[in-house]
């Protein structure tokens, strides 16, 4: 279980990618997420498998670990698929009984599968390409510039980075608590959902509280070396742009015109 | 044998940049009575070579074999092993999660898929071996005990499976140096009176010194030395090397010698080394 989560997780290589400035990830991320949404048939998909594709080859992480954090959510893109296939009206293509598929539906629950695929290993490329310290830093950076939260960007990005910081605290934990539970006979394999469902109480609850119990700690520790907030705070890392940064700016832009130019693609695939 | 494992290697992350040799070509065996005491220092593979034991973790190469049943065998099932096998953890109380004592000690047998009454009686048992007074604590949340507490019910939550093999990573990190010895003594009582056998992983040279009739010495992930402590301990230079020490007493022994008395430095229990100072100032 511990491997199965990539978010959070950073896969340290000396690529280009790593070594771009966190604000310029984050913000071709955002893009690309936004992209995902203008692109309105599997062209635009393609476009975009071709250009994370890309990104993947270039950052020199193994595309296994890029894959790795689709695991947990396959559950997420079938129900997704499922409902989208059952519940969209239109001109019926098959009707199983009470159940008519639709043209639409194929179309939509095709387009939804390939969103959430695409929009999950992207962000977690970010991740994996982006070390933590770096990717809050980032987006503090970027949450000062928006006017009504500049305030509370310290606040923010402190809240996330000690969230993203817990990530493998607390996976690492459940891995420790899943041992214990699994060496006194403890089943998490059960076929039967009621029963997998109760199966995971014995490791929820020491997960609980050992979380409480960090938290605590944590607080603690940071109020004893006098830490009361950003105002006045200076920082160790400064961020500056590069030229490798203009540089991803201008291919990321060049990537979502692409992506953007595929709506007019007239012919259809499917 | 109790345990035979055979060339054992387990490499974490293999193929990536994580990739760690956490253990090499281990082999050694087991009596079904033995009491085995594990040294090593940080990070050299003793809690990586007792989570193979019940299949926790999946050998990248090599062979156990526990009492005759070979644990890699996929169609051996989980139930089996933990049956043969109980793993105390560090700081097992951690793992603690039910309402009562009672129920807590009762996952493990009722896991096992055992009736009532039996279960009833092992989980008596059990909190008795472990010094607790049943009809007292039985009722009582787990979690408004003492930490010394918490971790004796952790201890019996395992031991009520009834495991001919009990194997414990440091189970005595955190106590007090009274709660040490009860707890080792526990432990010592579990061997001989019950005829468990016995691994314990530990930092102090002088548990391991004092209690078990066997030790095994780890430094990278490799299974250096494998004997009785006379053994183990005559080389005080070689267990340096690896960041080791010997027992205290034994330091003793061998400061006094450097001093220029004539003493054999050879004991390494308190009591021996006791008597031996005693026999050379004695008088
Ligand atoms: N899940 C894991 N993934 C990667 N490497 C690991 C993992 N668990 C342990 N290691 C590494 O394997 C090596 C052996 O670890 P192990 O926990 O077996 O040591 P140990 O002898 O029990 O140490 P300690 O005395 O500190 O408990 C260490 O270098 C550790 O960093
Ligand atoms: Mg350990």
């Amino acid at each position: 279980m511990k491997n199965d989560v990539v978010v959070g997780q950073y896969y340290p290589t000396n690529s280009v990618i790593h070594r771009l400035d966190p604000r310029t990830k984050i913000m071709s991320t955002l893009l690309y997420i936004v992209f995902l949404f203008v692109a309105k048939n599997i062209w635009g998909y393609i476009a975009a498998l071709f250009f994370l594709s890309l990104a993947v080859i270039v950052s020199k992480v193994p595309v296994g670990y890029v894959l790795r954090g689709l695991k947990g959510v396959v559950f997420i893109v079938c129900m997704t698929l499922v409902f989208n296939l059952i519940w969209t009206p239109g001109e019926a293509l098959l009707t199983l009984g009470p159940i008519i598929i639709t043209r639409q539906g194929v179309m939509a629950s095709i387009n939804m599968a390939f969103r959430l695929l695409l929009l999950i290993t992207g962000t977690s490329m970010m991740s994996l390409c982006t070390a933590t310290i770096a990717l809050t830093d980032g987006i503090e950076a970027l949450i000062k510039k928006v006017p009504f939260l500049g305030k509370v960007s310290h606040e923010i990005s402190m809240m996330m980075s000690i969230a993203l910081r817990f990530i493998p605290s607390l996976t690492e934990e459940l891995d420790r608590i899943m041992k214990a539970q699994k060496s006194r006979g403890a089943d998490f394999e059960s076929k039967n959902l009621v029963k997998r469902i109760k199966s995971y109480v014995p490791l929820l609850v020491p997960l609980f509280v050992s979380a409480f119990q960090r938290a605590n700690d944590l607080a603690m520790a940071m109020e004893a070396r006098c830490y009361k907030g950003g105002e006045g705070r200076t920082r160790l890392r400064i961020l500056k742009y590069q030229k490798i940064d203009f540089a991803a700016y201008i291919i990321v832009a060049l990537a979502m015109g692409c992506i953007f130019a595929t709506r007019y693609i007239p012919f259809k695939l499917i | 044998m109790s345990i035979e494992v055979k060339n054992l290697s387990h490499i974490y992350s293999k193929g990536t940049v994580f990739e760690h040799i956490a253990l090499e070509d281990v082999s050694f065996e087991v009596g079904p009575h033995d009491f085995i005491g594990i040294i090593g220092h940080t990070g050299s593979g003793k809690s990586t070579l007792i989570q193979h034991i019940n299949r926790l973790l999946v050998p990248t190469s090599g062979t156990i074999v526990v009492n005759n049943i070979n644990i890699n065998e996929p169609n051996v099932p989980m139930k089996e092993i933990v049956k043969r096998v109980g793993i105390v953890f560090q700081y097992p109380e951690y793992q603690l999660f039910e309402e009562t004592v009672y129920k807590d000690v009762s996952f493990g047998p009722k896991n096992l898929g055992y009736d009532e009454e039996k279960v009833d009686f092992l989980v008596k048992q059990s909190i008795e071996i472990m010094g607790l007074d049943y009809e007292e604590i039985k009722d009582k949340s787990p979690f408004e005990l003492s930490g010394g507490q918490k971790r004796r019910v952790a201890i019996a939550g395992v031991i009520a499976m009834k495991p001919p093999i009990l194997i414990l990573d440091e189970p005595t990190s955190g106590l007090d140096p009274m709660g040490r010895r009860e707890m080792l003594d526990m432990i010592k009582n579990m061997n001989k009176q019950l005829g468990m056998c016995i691994i314990l992983v530990t930092h102090s040279m002088d548990d391991v010194a004092e209690y078990a009739d066997k030790i095994m010495v780890f430094s990278s992930g490799r299974l250096m030395k494998y004997g009785p402590p006379a053994e183990v301990f005559a080389d005080s230079k070689f267990l340096a090397d690896i960041s080791l020490d010997v027992p205290q007493s034994k330091a003793v022994l061998e400061r006094l010698k450097e001093e220029g008395y004539e003493i054999d430095t050879s004991a390494y229990t308190t009591k021996e080394a006791a008597k031996e100072i005693i026999r050379v100032f004695g008088k």
